[in-house]
């Protein structure tokens, strides 16, 4: 790790405000991914802006009755609230299925959602890397690439986005609410993660010197149905392979509405709206959640080692649709 | 169940009870740096003005003032480890993938190895050194002996800090990933090894003690594990053929 | 005569591990120390063109860089494994030749680890590259050579004959992956010189004695001029024995440097330089009659090493020792990879062989349509195939019927995919374990002292197996006086060579040294008892009463074979739609002799049946087959059991002391729980599912149904 200046941000605006001075400064909040990448030289900032105390730490019912989630609310926090708990139930299940309770009590929203891929050639200078080094390569094209996309890539980059947490927040539909240099803005969660195309360094659209300022939760009764479901290769305390998360809204047997988001299969969390529209009108059946999960797949190009990932994805889903339709619970 | 302002009071209260001056709560605005550095200069005539590149901190560390010189960078792991001789706070990765480095943050637990020193002034840090009331050891120190709950020891000081902790995620009703309905977490007495164990599971032990960890956590629950000790079906020596 | 021998102690050390004043190699408080970090070679194949250290040499903070062009001199030692050995034969910075990814090329010192650290990454290096030689299908098998002395082909009676005439014939292939022994402990020295020609080195060892020689050797020193201090282990598992390079190197870059200088590699550094246990496949040919006796089994493995040493992971050594059979044929094949050189890991070679061999007996009886604990039974030997000598104390039916019983086996139905549980599949499987019983030579000092304790003081470790208390439950019970008032110190060079712990031989070479110098010091004190003894030094005013006693195998080996038993029963479940498998019970049924300690022995067969578990199924370290560097190198990338996969594992231990062994009649438990357990998993995951899975890890792409 490289050294760096360290400053406690007094208020938001002072905080976009350095950070807009300084092209190499970037903010720390629970550092649970930040640190671990600085240490390995993935990032080098010579200036590190601490927003712990900023004013972000609430969570607060909004009018139409959702929640806003503030940007530096710890991922246990969310994840342990009672409305959470009770109203957004993939959710809590999505962050505590993640990491540990150790990174989970320090792990900010903001945080997680910024958090970056854990491809293992990211993650290690002694490989090319075009997300870390513009234009030099991507190794994991044909490398070890079992973790990696299976929708969505480009030739510039197979990564995936790690979190459990965007999974879940995709599927409900949320708000990215930020402040930057330029003032305050609202980016819907699906359009605030990239598909690397031709610009893989770029993880979000997230302008330089912009801050998370909060996320809000629009309101979804039929969110209570909701599961996720993460498949990995260690129990508990591992990345996921595949994760889905859903939430069924049924009339009698026949599917009212529809959420679907899936994690490990893409370069930011995945809705396959088809896949959703589908179902709309069906009966909630294995057929159905079967012939769903086909569309989700439908543009799904392996690699050499993640083949797997494509039958394993679509039996995920029919998973948890089915657990949804069953009223939700432990997937 | 908590929600954020909770779990503000129930740190403020617990940082009371531990006895520790603080100057801002969890939520409050942090004084500008300079400022820090001036204040914490002023609790700790042992330490030398910092040289270039490094900051003067104070860190409460079982209850203590310390009051050091360090680069930014040096994580509260290192620290504690380098330069506060606290070594009972283990590195075993350095990425937050092991748990070795666990200690408490304000009661929370934490991975020391990716939490910068300098972020953590005004805060409660417990480490394992800090467990015990003298000679008398915390009560999940002594379920650990009493289980076998550790082999090499290395891992063990996270582990102990994390049981620590998982006791009172408990009592606060926090739930994990298998609770099976989130709103009704477990109590203590009812808490399933399969509980104890996913919330458990940011603690990796090579050695693979896990069955006496878990006991060691029903015990400290108040709960009845089963015996460490194997079936000893021995029968008596051989007759010896030399 | 028993009190203390075979009850249940809590580990005498415990208080200080709960406490965190249990310390380890890097937690040594040194004035004056600085830090060392390593620079590694990111290609695996091919020469450095140029290093440049300028810019770190520049950085803050650092005080020296160390490359090939300014390696500091050290000798190479006998490396016999008698008196010396290193784990890697070249030394390290001999040359600019790179020879495997993450290689050592040099080290930077620097008063902080931050900025060894930083200084490390700062230095340039360019290389002039070849293409690494890693996919095992295209490098070049060898026969191996004889190892430790001992050759690998054997044949007995006419194999072609045995598999010609066989009912039953099973043939097939089984691979293992590249593991990690990954103790938590990351491997870390400290080098302390006084002046030039005395070096006390803090670094955890399996062998304290070995690696006092060995230093010594390396530096020509006079053994009695280095001193190596390792009271505390954090988990070694085979890959603490003896130094690796950057354990040289910091001892020979702190001499230069005049500073005692700390070296901690990071786990990435740990993944390339630190060992491993090399990926195998094995093929496995048996053949039997209708009634189940085994005519024929054939045994060849292939296994892989790096360019700068030999390693073979020993598969076929089990072969001849579990079941009888006329017609046998061993062979081991060795490739050279651009890998770091692969090690001893928890029962090199008993492990995985018994992988393969347990698995194809599992074949065997399915084809057979016999119970495999029936199987197991009725091909029993009696005598080791290869030594031709008999089996001392072994008591394996013992395993097999009580494990049976303790699982209750005999209500497994005997049909696949015919039991299911939650909508799960439910299977249950089974498989024998075994590993040698060895004991080396071993030396302790007992010292009694007028307030009725007593010191036991060997140059011994414990890495976790629970020595400290082995040694004291041994003292207390030959001296007569409680556990509590016995104080044991170890891993410290300065006390009696206890030999080495590896080979699960700890406990059996140092019981019975521990019980000599007890019945040494009475006699020495002219007394029948301890307490006797205290009062006579009390009323004598003298300060202690001490005594040394060696202990060491002797004739006995060339009458018996000795080796340890068990048996292993797994019930599995698999949801195969998602590909989930999840261990659910386990009952562990060892015959090991004359158990000391029923808490930490039952312990160290859990850990080694949880460390089975995740090779089964999910340990695996993978190279980049372009580069050939690691792309699985920490503990989010190398995954091993998290608590979460873990069931309760049910250990009982059978049979009786083996008193042709040693006086004490213990065996030794530190690795033998480990083997079948990958075998036993995979046999319960076919008996729930009908799939017969050959290729370790069990991850969940082989699982989908
Ligand atoms: C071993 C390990 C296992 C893990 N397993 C999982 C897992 O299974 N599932 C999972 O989802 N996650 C997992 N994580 C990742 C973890 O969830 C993230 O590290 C965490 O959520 C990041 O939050 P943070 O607050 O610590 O972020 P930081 O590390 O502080 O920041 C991350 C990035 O976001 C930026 N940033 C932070 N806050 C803001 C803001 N408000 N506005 C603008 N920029 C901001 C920072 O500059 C930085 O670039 C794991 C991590 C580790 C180390
Ligand atoms: S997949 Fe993306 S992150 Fe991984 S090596 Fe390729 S470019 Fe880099
Ligand atoms: S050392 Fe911090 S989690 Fe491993
Ligand atoms: S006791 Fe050794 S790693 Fe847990």
């Amino acid at each position: 790790m490289k050294n760096f200046s360290y400053v406690r941000a007094a208020s938001v605006k002072e905080a976009v405000q350095q950070s807009g001075a300084n092209q190499a400064a970037l903010f720390i909040a629970g550092g649970t991914n930040l640190v671990d990448r600085m240490k390995v030289f993935l990032d080098e900032p010579s200036h590190l802006i601490d927003i712990t105390r900023l004013q972000m730490q609430r969570i607060e019912p909004t009018t139409d009755g959702g929640l806003r989630i503030g940007a530096l609310v710890s991922n246990t926090a969310v994840a342990d609230h009672p409305d959470v708990r009770r109203n957004y139930p993939l959710l809590s299940r999505a962050i505590l299925s993640g990491a540990s309770q150790q990174i989970r009590n320090v792990a900010t929203v903001g945080g997680n959602i910024l958090q970056r891929t854990r491809c293992p050639y990211y993650y290690d200078t002694a490989f090319a890397c075009n997300k870390r080094k513009p234009g030099t390569g991507c190794p994991a094209t044909t490398g070890i690439n079992r973790m990696h996309a299976l929708l969505g890539a480009s030739d510039q980059c197979v990564a995936v986005h790690p979190s459990d947490m965007c999974v879940a927040i995709a599927a409900l539909d949320a708000i990215v609410e930020v402040e930057g240099p330029r003032g305050r803005r609202q980016i819907p969660f699906t359009d605030f993660h990239r598909l690397p195309g031709d610009t893989p360094e770029r993880d979000t659209n997230l302008e330089p010197g912009e801050l998370i300022t909060a996320v809000v939760i629009p309101p979804l009764p039929f969110a209570k149905s909701g599961v996720y479901l993460k498949l990995r290769d260690r129990a508990s305390y591992a990345f996921a392979l595949v994760s889905v998360a859903a939430a069924l809204k049924l009339e009698g047997d026949r599917i009212q509405a529809a959420r679907l988001a899936l994690g490990g299969v893409a370069h930011k969390p995945w809705r396959p709206t088809e896949a959703e529209r589908f179902l709309i009108g069906k009966p909630a059946n294995t057929a159905t959640f079967q012939q769903s999960a086909e569309i989700a797949l439908q543009g799904a190009q392996p690699l050499a080692y993640n083949g797997f990932k494509v039958e394993l994805a679509k039996r995920a889903i029919q998973r948890s649709l089915t657990i949804s339709a069953n009223g939700g619970g432990v997937a | 169940m908590q929600d954020p302002e909770e779990r503000t009071k129930r740190q403020t209260s617990r940082r009371n009870f531990l006895g520790q001056a603080l100057t801002a709560a969890g939520t409050a605005i942090a004084a500008p740096t300079l400022i820090h550095q001036a204040t914490s200069a002023q609790n700790m005539n042992t330490t030398q003005t910092p040289a270039p590149g490094e900051m003067a901190v104070t860190l409460t560390v079982n209850g203590k003032p310390r009051s050091l010189t360090l680069e930014p960078r040096v994580t509260l792991l290192d620290a504690l480890r380098e330069q506060l001789g606290l070594v009972g706070s283990k590195k075993g990765c350095d990425h937050g993938q092991c748990g070795a480095c666990t200690v408490l943050i304000d009661g929370e637990r934490v991975y020391s190895c990716l939490a910068l020193a300098v972020m953590q002034e005004g805060k409660a840090i417990t480490t394992v050194e800090g467990l015990a009331n003298g000679d008398v050891l915390h009560p999940v120190q002594d379920a650990f002996i009493d289980n076998d709950g550790f082999q090499c020891g290395y891992c063990t000081p996270g582990q102990v800090c994390a049981s620590v902790a998982l006791l009172d995620e408990i009592k606060r009703g926090c739930a994990s990933a298998i609770t099976p309905d989130l709103t009704r977490a477990p109590q203590l007495a009812d808490l399933s090894e399969a509980e104890i164990k996913e919330r458990l599971s940011g603690n990796l032990c090579r050695c693979s003690a896990y069955n006496g960890i878990v006991a060691a956590v029903q015990q400290a629950a108040g709960q009845q594990p089963p015996a460490p000790a194997a079936a000893m079906l021995l029968t008596e020596p051989a007759e010896v053929l030399v | 005569m028993s009190n203390v021998i075979g009850t249940s102690v809590s580990r005498t050390e415990g208080r200080a591990k709960v406490t965190g004043s249990a310390t380890y190699s890097a937690e040594h408080q040194i004035s004056g120390l600085v830090h060392g970090y390593l620079i590694t070679a990111s290609v695996a194949n091919g020469q450095i063109r140029a290093i440049d250290t300028r810019e770190a040499e520049k950085a803050p903070g650092v005080i020296a860089v160390f490359t090939h062009k300014n390696a500091p001199k050290v000798f190479m030692p006998k490396n016999d494994f008698m008196n010396s050995k290193i784990y890697e034969a070249r030394l390290p910075l001999s040359d600019n030749q790179v020879h495997y990814a993450g290689q050592i090329i040099g080290l930077v010192v620097a008063d902080t680890f931050e900025r060894a650290r930083h200084g490390a990454h700062l230095v340039k290096v360019e290389y002039d590259t070849q293409t690494p030689l890693i996919d095992a299908k295209k490098v070049t098998f060898k026969e191996a050579p004889p190892q430790f002395g001992e050759e690998f082909a054997f044949a007995k009676g006419n194999i072609a004959a045995g598999l010609a005439n066989a009912a039953i014939k099973i043939e097939a292939t089984y691979t293992s992956s590249t593991e990690l022994h990954a103790p938590i402990e990351p491997h870390a020295i400290i080098a302390h010189w006084q002046g030039a020609d005395a070096l006390t080195v803090y670094e955890h060892t399996q062998w304290v004695a070995g690696a006092q020689r060995t230093y010594a050797e390396l530096f020509a020193l006079p053994a009695e001029k280095v001193r190596i201090v390792a009271p505390y282990i954090g988990g070694a598992f085979g890959c603490k024995a003896v130094p690796w390079p950057h354990a040289i190197l910091c001892a020979a870059v702190a001499r230069q440097v005049k500073r005692p200088l700390k070296v901690v590699l990071s786990r990435r550094q740990m993944t390339a330089n630190a060992g491993h246990r090399s990926e195998t496949e094995q093929m496995l040919r048996l053949a039997a009659t209708k009634d189940g006796m085994l005519t024929a089994i054939a045994h060849e493995v292939k296994s892989y090493t790096s360019p700068v040493d030999v390693f073979i992971e020993p598969c076929t050594g089990i072969t001849p020792v579990m079941y009888t059979v006329p017609n046998l044929q061993l062979k081991q094949e060795l490739a050279v990879m651009n890998i770091g050189t692969p090690t001893f890991m928890r029962a090199p070679g008993e492990n995985p062989g018994l992988w393969a061999l347990e698995s194809a007996m599992d074949e065997l009886a399915w084809a057979l349509k016999m119970d495999p604990v029936e199987l197991r039974l009725k091909n029993e030997t009696r005598e080791h195939q290869r030594k031709g000598l008999p089996f001392s104390a072994k008591h394996f039916a013992d395993c097999l019927n009580v494990g049976a019983e303790r699982f209750g086996w005999n209500d497994r139905p005997m049909q696949v995919r015919s039991l299911t549980r939650d909508g799960k599949r439910v299977g249950w499987g089974m498989a024998a374990a075994t590993f040698p019983g060895l004991r080396g030579r071993a030396s302790v000092k007992v010292r009694l002292l007028p307030d009725g304790t007593a010191h036991v003081l060997t140059a011994a470790n414990d890495m976790g197996t629970g020595a400290y208390t082995v040694v004291a439950v041994t003292a207390a019970e030959v001296l007569g006086i409680p556990v509590e008032k016995i104080r044991v110190e170890m891993g410290d060079s300065r006390l009696p060579d206890g030999g080495l712990a590896g080979g699960s031989q700890m406990t059996a070479s140092l019981a019975p040294a521990v019980t000599a110098a007890c019945q040494e010091v009475l006699k020495t004190a002219n007394c029948t008892t301890a307490s006797e003894a205290c009062a006579a030094l009390r009323q004598s005013g003298r300060g202690a009463i001490e005594a040394t006693a060696s202990s060491a195998p002797g004739a006995e080996m060339k009458k018996w074979a000795f080796q340890s038993w068990g048996a292993h029963f797994a019930e599995v479940t698999v949801d195969e739609e998602i590909g989930r498998l999840r261990v659910t019970r386990w009952v562990s049924v060892m015959n090991i002799g004359q158990v000391i300690n029923a808490k930490a022995a039952a312990s160290q067969v859990r850990g080694a049946v949880i460390m089975g578990i995740g090779q089964a199924l999910m340990e695996e370290a993978h190279l980049d087959p372009n580069t050939g560097y690691p792309v699985v190198y920490d503990l989010a990338t190398y995954h091993f059991p998290a608590h979460a996969d873990t069931p309760r594992i049910d250990v009982a231990f059978v049979g009786k002391p083996d008193l042709n062994f040693n006086p004490i009649g213990a065996r030794g438990v530190g690795e033998i729980g480990i083997t079948g357990v990958s075998a036993a998993i995979a046999n319960a995951v076919y008996h729930a599912t009908g799939k017969r899975l050959r290729s370790l890890p069990l991850t969940p792409d082989k699982l989908i149904g």
